[in-house]
């Protein structure tokens, strides 16, 4: 065997793993819908406080989460059609563990009256940041890392203010703290499409 | 001896389209035949040989499907299959090594 013949060898075996990598990237495709989603539900949420219409709250709730899952399914089954990847199977555990108490956190504990509907929006922005924090470690994105700030912070704000308007600072998270790594992540899946192309 | 044991390289990795499918499949759980087919740049009827040979030899495990009219073949690396890859690797390197020492 000789030099070159290694050498081919090193850069079939490098190119493969760089090229699946690079395809079975995160797209940020499911962070920027369900952000999209998320925005609009809870403007409609605020906007049913702001006219005293609390009644349509849960029901707005429950199909915000609905179509948050439903977009999950869909898009777990269309980025899994072609390879399944290590890490994008950790991250969609990690979004399973955190979608159970997040339910729990929704609809169990207010309506058993153990704490106030009011908590709910601080108690999900933390287990956000959780998600958000868990995301960039696997894909090793520091920014996506800092991103899960915006919903930590976000949950001290929301703690500590009272207002009607509440829901605004909900959006705002939302948009920093899923829409936008959303599209980091797609900028990065994109320049990784390009790259294979070439 | 050593020589010998390096030269002998596993012959069924050796081949530059199974070497190709065996690191695209140590990159991810599983990947479909279509996904290997566009990775590896190859055709229907060689890729389904060489998936074979490596069925075959217990370096991977193909599973076939359906979904809704469309059959599936889904393949994975086994651990028999890793370890060979992680071997040849080895090998590899110790060659390297050699030519580098040669030098």
């Amino acid at each position: 065997m000789d030099h070159n013949q290694i050498q081919q060898e090193i850069s079939i075996i490098k190119s493969m793993i760089e090229k699946t990598r690079r395809e079975t990237a995160e797209s940020g495709h499911f962070l920027i819908l369900i952000g999209i989603v998320s925005a609009v539900g809870t403007f409609a949420i605020g906007m049913f406080e702001l006219f005293n219409l609390n009644q349509l709250d849960l029901p707005a709730l429950i199909v915000m989460l609905l179509i948050n899952g439903l977009i999950g399914y869909l898009v777990v089954a269309n980025e899994e059609k072609k390879a399944k990847s290590y890490t994008k199977t950790i991250l969609y555990n990690v979004w399973f563990a955190c979608s159970i108490p997040i339910i729990m956190i929704v609809f169990l504990f207010p309506l058993t009256k153990v704490y106030s509907f009011q908590l709910v929006p601080i108690l999900i922005s933390l287990i956000m940041g959780i998600i958000i924090f868990s995301a960039g470690v696997i894909y090793e994105l520091r920014y996506i890392q800092w991103c899960s700030i915006v919903w930590w912070g976000g949950a001290c704000l929301m703690a500590y203010i009272e207002s009607q308007y509440k829901f605004l600072i909900m959006i705002a998270m939302i948009l920093f703290g899923f829409v936008l790594p959303g599209i980091i992540f797609n900028r990065q899946y994109k320049n990784g499409s390009k790259n294979n192309e070439a | 001896m050593k020589h010998e044991k390096i030269l002998n390289l596993d012959q069924i990795i050796h081949a530059p389209t199974r070497l190709a499918i065996l690191s695209i499949l140590i990159t991810v759980e599983n990947a479909n035949f279509v996904f290997l087919k566009e990775s590896t740049g190859t055709t229907d009827g060689n890729l389904s040989t060489h998936l074979t040979k490596l069925e075959k030899s217990g370096y991977i495990s193909i599973e076939k499907s359906f979904k809704g009219k469309k059959p599936q073949t889904t393949c994975a690396i086994t651990k028999k299959g890793k370890k060979a890859f992680e071997s040849y690797l080895e090998q590899l390197e110790q060659i390297v090594q050699m030519q580098k020492d040669k030098l």
